[in-house]
């Protein structure tokens, strides 16, 4: 059987195995061990040693240990008062709440590295904030909605670990990459909703309109004493952000230190500030993250297996060698490569695409002369956006069953600027790559 | 016979649920032990011995044996995006057919693991580091691990089985990642 056969009967084996709702570590290790009893039955015994092999790298601790430093966090009242405290220090400007939701959750990204979390965190609080301060539902919706995307591209995100150990990459240069496109996307999306409450406060819009701002008349002001004093409470996590951010750039911890130095403060700190230390309390925090971690990394498992049955069978280096002899260029590649990514990300979790598609697009970056710390920037841009579109969308969901009143297309349509903003730094990381790999190169080298 | 399945299930319940509070204690205990590794080669200059292998081998652990506890609270991502366009019914069949597959699926791993373990416990072969653990401790994470969920998948099954021919189906139209989002607290926050 030729290696094209071959190569498209396992991609396209585990993509309909997949789609029949088997859960997804238990269809990329089925496949990988129905094509091993098929292709090199004497390696099945061997099975059990290569998964062993792949989970034996201290890694992968990254993602369980950011997964315990965000759930203490998320159980508490950290993002109600890190939502306060932006408000009181945001409210004069246009947009001035709209504004904190998009940075709360940019410093929200900054603590735990998933998405939905990032969204139910803040969006809780904020878009019902936002609407009764006449804000319209698409606008707060779909504002929310794409503001958690930024849980995956600003560090720590658990979509860079994946990808950094599924394709041997620096984590520490894939997280700092993150950065300078996360400000870029959160400046956009600032000037985006400043703009449209300035104008809106000019030219008032209908009531049913998409993007109307009504103004309630609601005068709110803060004494500089409010201000500060709210600073207080945000400044221990503040400080765990500072603490990983440093720790990790400054080149004496790697990831999974850091993300064990901060798990342990985050349990520290919410135990002395929000009072939660009830052996109760602790547990569902512990049993949660647990579940988190076992389900991410039995993927990871079944992943490597994956990726290492399709390199033994051949298959990613022909799929690798078919795409980069097509007559389209380095830059029609790229493109290419975008929107099989948002297609992808249309469908399938980010978790899953990136441990799914990494391995096999290496070759053909590197082949290229790309560099892979600046296709993780694009490849989680590209994500971002299938997290904020149907059928898939965990954003849409999250949002959804916070503002339940809201229709789905009036969400879709709120949000379909930011996506745009989205595009928009897609391009300018692909003509200025440097947005990427400036702060990485120069701050580890 | 009714009698022995429903005890068989609380047993395999009970072992997943110790198992699984043991693996999440794993988890907070790997944070401490590469937190003090940190402190001691930072703050004493001490260079750090087991650490960071005692943490992969917990790692090891959570993976592979706290997957029954995930698999019993149903915790496994899937995509659902077909499957949930089907009717209740065929749902279900679909979801059982499916989780026959992954029971088998443990089985083979676990049927291949299980040697690996004795080999390396007969042998008593050591890891290659300074600290040299046995290696038969992390290697028997995964046969245990694997049999412990082909067990839960059984009982998962047998469950969906008896649901079905009472003709009441779960609500299963969650998306699966959302289970794990807890949305009713951000609501109420």
């Amino acid at each position: 059987m030729s290696e094209y056969v071959i190569a498209v009967l396992l991609f396209g084996g585990a993509f309909v195995l997949l789609m029949s709702g088997i859960p997804i570590w238990a269809g990329l290790a089925g496949i990988s061990l129905f094509f091993i009893l098929v292709f090199s039955p004497h390696l099945l015994r061997a099975v059990p040693v290569v998964v062993f092999g792949s989970m034996d790298n201290f890694a992968l601790l990254a993602i369980p240990l950011f997964i315990l430093l965000s759930a203490p966090i998320a159980a508490s009242n950290a993002s109600r008062d890190l939502y306060e405290t932006l408000h009181k220090w945001l409210y004069k400007i246009p947009g001035g709440l709209g504004i904190a939701n998009v940075v709360g959750c940019g410093i929200f990204a900054a603590l735990c590295g998933s998405s939905p979390a990032t969204a139910a965190a803040i969006g809780g609080i904020g878009i019902p904030e936002m609407r009764k301060r006449g804000y319209s539902p698409a606008l707060a919706a779909g504002l929310i909605a794409h503001a958690g995307t930024l849980g995956i591209l600003i560090p720590p995100s658990l979509t860079m670990i994946l990808y950094g150990v599924a394709t041997e990459t620096s984590i520490g240069k894939c997280f700092i990459a993150g950065v300078l496109p996360g400000f870029l996307l959160i400046l956009l999306s600032c000037l985006w909703v400043g703009f449209i409450v300035f104008y809106r406060k000019l030219r008032p819009g209908k009531r049913r309109g998409i993007y109307y701002i009504e103004d309630r008349g609601a005068v709110e002001t803060f004494t500089w004493g409010e201000k500060f004093r709210s600073l207080i409470k945000v400044l221990p996590f503040v400080l765990i952000i500072f603490g990983i951010m440093g720790s990790l750039y400054g080149g004496w911890a790697t990831p999974s230190e850091a993300a064990a130095l901060g798990a342990v403060l985050a349990l520290i700190f919410v135990m002395a500030i929000y009072r939660i230390y009830g052996p109760g309390q602790l547990w569902k925090i512990l049993i949660k993250a647990m579940n988190e971690s076992t389900m991410i990394l039995l993927i990871m498992a079944a992943a490597l297996l994956f990726a290492y049955v399709s390199s033994d069978l051949y298959a990613t280096q022909t799929m690798g060698q078919l795409i980069l002899k097509a007559p389209i260029g380095k830059w029609g590649v790229i493109f290419l490569i975008n929107v099989l990514l948002l297609l992808l990300g249309c469908f399938i979790p980010p978790a899953a695409v990136i441990l799914m598609v990494a391995p096999l697009l290496m070759p053909i970056i590197n082949g290229l002369g790309f560099d892979p710390v600046w296709f993780s920037v694009i490849m989680t841009i590209n994500l971002e956006i299938g997290l904020v579109t149907p059928p898939v969308g965990l954003n849409l969901y999250i949002v959804k069953s916070i503002a339940p009143d809201v229709p789905m297309s009036r969400v879709l349509l709120g949000a379909a600027p930011f996506l745009a903003i989205d595009v928009i730094v897609i391009i300018c990381v692909c003509i200025w790559p440097e947005l990427a790999v400036w702060l990485p190169n120069k701050m580890i080298g | 016979m009714k009698n022995l399945g429903r005890i068989l299930a609380k047993i395999v319940n009970g072992l997943s649920y110790v198992t699984g509070g043991i693996a999440a204690l794993a988890l907070l205990a790997a944070a401490i032990i590469i937190t003090e590794g940190v402190i001691v080669r930072k703050v004493f200059g001490v260079s750090t011995i087991w650490q960071i292998e005692a943490s992969v081998y917990l790692l090891m652990y959570a993976c592979f044996v706290g997957a029954a506890f995930a698999q019993m609270h149903d915790h496994h991502l899937n995509v659902d995006l077909v499957i949930i366009h089907l009717t209740a019914r065929n749902r279900e069949i679909t979801l059982i057919l499916v989780s026959i597959l992954s029971c088998i699926l443990c089985a083979t791993i676990a049927w291949y693991g299980w040697p690996m373990w004795w080999e390396a416990f007969a042998r008593g072969d050591r890891s290659a580091s300074l600290w040299g653990p046995p290696l038969a401790v992390p290697y028997f994470f995964i046969p245990f691990g694997m049999s412990l969920l082909f067990f839960q998948y059984i009982v998962y099954i047998a469950n969906k089985i008896r649901l079905l021919k009472q003709g009441g189906f779960g609500d299963e139209n969650i998306p699966s990642e959302l289970k794990k989002v807890d949305t009713k607290t951000a609501e109420s926050k």
